[in-house]
């Protein structure tokens, strides 16, 4: 008789894991979801402050910054190598949409044959980052 | 007999714990990685060449010319900044449909080119060509 009492209780102190499973899971699935694998230019621009932009989602970022210097993957490019990271990086991003971070002191000229490097590559869309001016 | 009995049904309860452990380094894993873009900004796509043999029409445009020490003209009269979008809507009352071309010399900051493009963009133009110039 005290022997069966004992294991009943027992029993009763294993922990039921269940919601806290689910809950894991849900957290899981939510940052599965959300999760984009972005490869950052890894170099700061200065951005120039508009008063009209959205939201842009580009998975291919480009970073020109103030010395018209071209960053990509967190390391520093040359104009002529664009061309070929790029027709690389559409492979792994089939919507084939990019976006440059322009620092306001980099130069119309360079701007200008990124954007025809990166469309001869076979990039759709260019988008600018911009930052709000308030 | 009976406490037999109970002793397969424990056993008979599948053991979640390796799943926990697994599910958990997932979880850290997607935790670490996750990067929450918050871009902003907006379409500067350059315009695809046009076909070869066709007279592309002419159409109504505000020229904004920006130069090498970054002083804007608009239709040709120097003006400031902030005073591009009063002269691209004058031009609009004009002619509804107006694009606007905004050419940049190669050694002009990107600050200016943009801020112009922003400003056509307030004055609510859809058609919007950023180009460059010769030297």
């Amino acid at each position: 008789m005290a022997m069966r009492r004992r294991v009943e209780q027992d029993e009763d102190t294993d922990v039921n894991l269940t919601p806290m499973l689910d809950v894991v899971f849900i957290l899981l699935i939510f940052f599965i979801v959300t999760a984009t694998f972005v490869k950052t230019p890894g170099t700061e621009v200065n951005k120039v402050p508009v008063k009209v932009l959205g939201d842009i989602k580009s998975p291919i970022i480009v970073a020109l910054t103030s010395t018209d210097e071209i960053w990509i993957d967190r390391k520093e490019v040359q104009m002529r190598e664009v061309y070929a990271i790029m027709q690389e990086m559409i492979k792994d991003n089939p919507g084939a949409e990019a976006m440059i971070q322009v620092d306001a002191d980099s130069t119309s000229g360079t701007l200008l044959e990124l954007q025809g490097a990166m469309q001869s590559a076979g990039i759709l869309k260019i988008n600018v980052s911009t930052e709000a001016d308030s | 007999m009976r406490r037999r009995k109970k002793a397969g049904a424990d056993e008979a309860n599948v053991d979640m714990t390796p799943m926990l452990d697994v599910v958990f380094i997932l979880l850290i894993f997607f935790i670490v990685t996750a990067t929450f873009l918050n871009e902003k900004g907006f379409d500067l796509t350059p315009p695809p060449p046009p076909p070869p043999n066709v007279k592309p029409k002419p159409v109504p445009t505000v020229n904004i010319y920006i130069d090498e020490s970054n002083f804007i003209r608009v239709n040709g009269r120097a003006v400031d900044v902030s005073a591009v979008r009063a002269n691209i809507e004058r031009e609009k009352a004009k002619e509804p449909n107006i694009s606007v071309v905004v050419q940049a010399h190669p050694d002009a900051k990107n600050r200016f080119a943009l801020l112009a493009i922003d400003q056509a963009k307030q004055a609510s133009i859809e058609n919007i060509a950023f180009i460059g110039s010769a030297e």
